[in-house]
């Protein structure tokens, strides 16, 4: 008896033993493989660079993107797309896409264990991060030898925005390049005030405005903040890359980088936030509100919210809203580094032939069918089209937008402006699109990037003194004299001369190269 | 008398069997928590995603300097020690009470009751509790505005603008949440107490208090030195949902709510910096080790069957 007791136990633990073994999968890492082979390829002609491209090695490039799609979906774009690229570059493409919510952790979960993939957008891996710690490849080589057609539809001072220590990291978008400041508001109430919205050009129209409304719907917030921020000043200043110290003013001739939050202008615009919120024009509370500003709108609790404005931004807001709505614009549109390098596409450090990942992505940015599988989805499948002449799509008639099985991103893609347009919207929006791109006003920083490598320690620091005091202030929480001093001698404290110093030097620097 | 080399093979042969069982639970250990060890050497260095951890450049204490050049810096480390130190000392002694008073109870089906809810809150997640919070401190609709403090004509207080009630409020919260766990595994110890102490005490005429004193409490010293030694090992450690999501982020609050992971949270969010990152974990962990082995010794001095080890 004893004997048997000793031999079930004995086998119990060898099971035990077994099942953990046989749950380690074993799945080799890429990553050691992938880096070298990225420099053999760049410089190698294993893809034979010259028109012998049908003679190519057949290879799979993986895109990783983002957005709401099922699997399925994604395979059969994925498979309508190959039809297309194993002609010309005998190349297969495979499309994973992850919700918003998880893409940030899957794509970095992806690049530390060097899982197979070529493509992504920044929308998980910042440009400067991604190139300082390698994440991702350089592309002047690939692009000379891959993406003649990107160089040539791609403007010098637009690759200017997306290039770190002289290598071109990144693939700008080809969307709006730029953006105003504005105001959202909702017809049916700005009709009830009688107020014609061409008339309304100063900050002080808006307040007057919001007074009208108040008296109207004493009960409701005019102004409602947008999850938290109210952070979109009446001034044109370029941020240059972000991280503190910005041109106050980005049209002037003035390159003198300085702390937006100890500047006269600052001062101004809290000031006055103060005096709304004291009004009550400005929702209560307004910095710990973690509600979108247009769920709220949508709610009928507030009236207005800020906004950037470009072409479309009304029809695209509306749709969120559900109601009708009307945008006032405060700021005339301009354009800073941020604009370009805010949505691009990178190749990634583990891609096993870049060179091959820079054809596909050659393709999707000029040819539009490709454009339009990747942002749209399959005809009959994912639209159809409404308007054959205008290039107008729509729902297929047993869907809708929440139904779909692959959601439209056309912002998140290389090139949205060779699509078709969504019946939501309208025809013209992306010659418009083109149009506002031609003729916008550049910053005098365009094209300068900024690199925080030196001060990371006291960007850390200056943002979380910045958290104390933000958002309280521009929701007009905070009495404006003394926070604002308070904060600026805190921000001076934690180091934000030392960040200011150093990028006027990159500036200057930049600057001497330009000319 | 067997040979010692006989009966070293039959002792062998008795525990082989633990061994094997031991294996499983070792092998998992080794591999999740030992051999990943050698990682921390990312904390001293300038993380390359091509280089791999341990090809990249090795750049000493510098990605240490963001968590000790500033003032913010020193707040934080205050703010953690300070917390986790009331945490210690009243959660220490609220979970005691709780549990002599369940121990103290006489109906059966009440404290089976009384153990499952006050186990609830543990289980709930910190974000809902954070709303639960807002739905006593908003200004406008709260509870404790609008139906404590109107009718009593006193003016709402604006509580997420004001930081000197917060060290209460967040100690109140983690204690609510706190408080039921805890006081089970102090109740488990008392359930085992021999009867025939209490008989005993009884007999030579002391009322509850004095057994309470004399008995139970001395009877859970050394759970109660062994759970309070592995929180000094997470002394630099906070719970980040109660110090980020309850307080709802807010700006003035910062001062009294910033501990040193929502200052690495706040401070790194957009700069992505994993060795930075790593050198925070690696500041919490060192500490931790360092004082719980000086506490553990201290304990060994004085009690040595109350050590950890």
């Amino acid at each position: 008896m004893r004997k048997q007791y000793k031999l079930t136990t004995l086998l119990l633990a060898a099971i035990l033993l077994v099942g953990i073994f046989s749950g380690c999968s074993s799945n080799a890492p890429v990553a050691t493989s992938g880096a070298p082979n990225a420099s053999q390829d760049a410089s190698s002609s294993d893809d034979t660079g010259e028109s012998g491209v049908p003679e190519q090695e057949p290879y799979t490039v993986k895109i990783f993107m983002a957005g709401d799609a099922t699997t399925e979906d994604c395979n059969l774009v994925a498979e309508a797309l190959s039809e297309i690229t194993v002609e010309k570059y005998n190349t297969t493409v495979q499309i994973t896409r992850f919700g918003f919510g998880t893409y940030g952790d899957q794509v970095n979960l992806a690049l530390s264990s060097g899982e197979k993939m070529d493509l992504m957008p920044n929308l998980g891996v910042s440009l400067l991060e991604g190139a300082h710690n390698g994440q991702i490849l350089p592309l002047t080589d690939l692009l000379q030898e891959y993406g003649q057609e990107l160089l040539e539809m791609i403007t010098e001072e637009e690759w200017g925005c997306v290039t770190v220590n002289e290598e071109i990291y990144a693939v700008p978008n080809r969307k709006e390049h730029g953006g105003g400041m504005g105001y959202i508001v909702v017809k049916k109430i700005l009709d009830e005030t009688g107020t014609d919205p061409s008339t309304i050009k100063t900050q002080d129209d808006m307040a007057e405005l919001f007074r009208k409304v108040k008296e109207l719907y004493p009960n409701m917030a005019p102004l409602v903040s947008d999850g938290g921020s109210l952070d979109w000043f009446s001034v044109q200043k370029d941020d240059l890359g972000g991280d503190f110290g910005v041109l106050e003013d980005c049209l002037a001739d003035d390159y003198t980088v300085v702390n937006w939050y100890a500047t006269e202008t600052f001062y101004n615009e809290v000031v006055r936030q103060y005096e709304w919120a004291q009004e009550g024009l400005i929702l209560k509370d307004g910095s710990t509100n973690s509600e979108q500003g247009v769920d709220l709108l949508a709610a009928g609790m507030g009236f207005a919210m800020q906004t950037n404005t470009k072409p479309g931004v009304d029809v695209e807001r509306e749709l969120l809203i559900g109601r009708e709505i009307e945008v006032i614009e405060l700021v005339e549109p301009f354009a800073q580094t941020g604009s370009v390098s805010g949505n691009v596409w990178f190749i990634t450090y583990n891609s096993e032939r870049p060179g091959r990942a820079m054809q596909i992505l050659n393709e999707i940015y000029v040819n539009p069918d490709a454009s339009n599988l990747v942002i749209n989805g399959i005809e009959g499948r994912h639209y159809v089209m409404v308007d054959e002449a205008l290039g107008v799509i729509g729902y297929p008639e047993d869907a809708s937008s929440s139904q779909n099985g692959y959601s439209s991103l056309p912002w998140a893609w290389p090139n949205e402006l060779n699509t078709y347009t969504w019946e939501s919207s309208y025809p013209d929006l992306w010659k418009d699109t083109e149009e506002f791109n031609q003729n916008i006003n550049l910053s005098v920083a365009f094209g300068f990037i900024w690199d925080n490598e030196k001060v990371l320690s006291e960007i850390a620091a200056c943002k979380n003194v910045l958290e104390k005091y933000k958002n309280a202030l521009v929701c007009g929480e905070l009495e404006p004299d003394e926070t604002i001093a308070k904060m600026n001698e805190e921000l001076d404290r934690a180091g934000m001369q030392t960040i200011i110093e150093e990028k006027q030097r990159q500036l200057d620097e930049w600057l001497a190269t330009k000319d | 008398m067997k040979t010692f080399k006989v009966q070293t093979i039959s002792r062998i042969k008795r525990y082989i069997p633990l061994y094997f069982m031991l294996l499983p639970g070792a092998a998992y250990l080794i591999i999740n928590n030992y051999i990943p060890m050698a990682g921390i050497i990312v904390a001293f260095k300038k993380y390359n995603y091509q280089k791999g951890i341990f090809g990249s450049e090795f750049i000493g204490l510098d990605n240490f300097k963001f968590l000790f050049q500033t003032q913010e810096a020193w707040i934080i480390t205050r703010n953690t020690i300070l917390y986790n130190l009331a945490f210690m000392v009243i959660g220490t002694t609220f979970a005691v009470a709780v549990a002599i008073i369940l121990n103290e109870l006489n109906g059966k089906t009440m404290k089976k009751v009384y153990q499952t809810s006050i186990l609830v809150p543990f289980l709930i997640s910190i974000v809902v509790v954070s709303y639960l919070v807002y739905g006593f401190l908003s200004s406008n609709t709260g509870f404790i505005n609008k139906s404590i403090l109107e009718p009593l004509g006193v003016e709402g207080i604006s509580w997420y603008s004001t930081p000197r009630y917060w060290p209460f409020i967040l100690i109140l919260v983690s204690l609510w949440k706190g408080f039921g766990y805890t006081s089970i595994m102090y109740y488990a110890t008392l359930v085992g107490i021999d009867h025939s102490y209490y008989e005993a005490a009884m007999i030579d005429g002391a009322n509850r208090w004095k057994s309470i004193w004399h008995i139970t409490l001395p009877s859970l010293r050394p759970t109660i030195t062994i759970l309070t030694l592995m929180s000094i090992g997470k002394i630099f450690y906070s719970d980040f949902g109660l110090f980020y999501q309850v307080p709802m982020n807010s700006g003035p609050l910062i001062n009294v709510t910033n501990t040193i992971d929502t200052y690495v949270y706040r401070g790194l969010m957009e700069i992505h910096n994993i060795g930075m990152s790593s050198a925070a974990g690696f500041y919490q962990s060192i500490v931790g080790f360092i004082l719980i082995l000086a506490a553990n010794f201290i304990v060994r001095k004085l009690d040595s069957d109350s050590a950890l080890f």
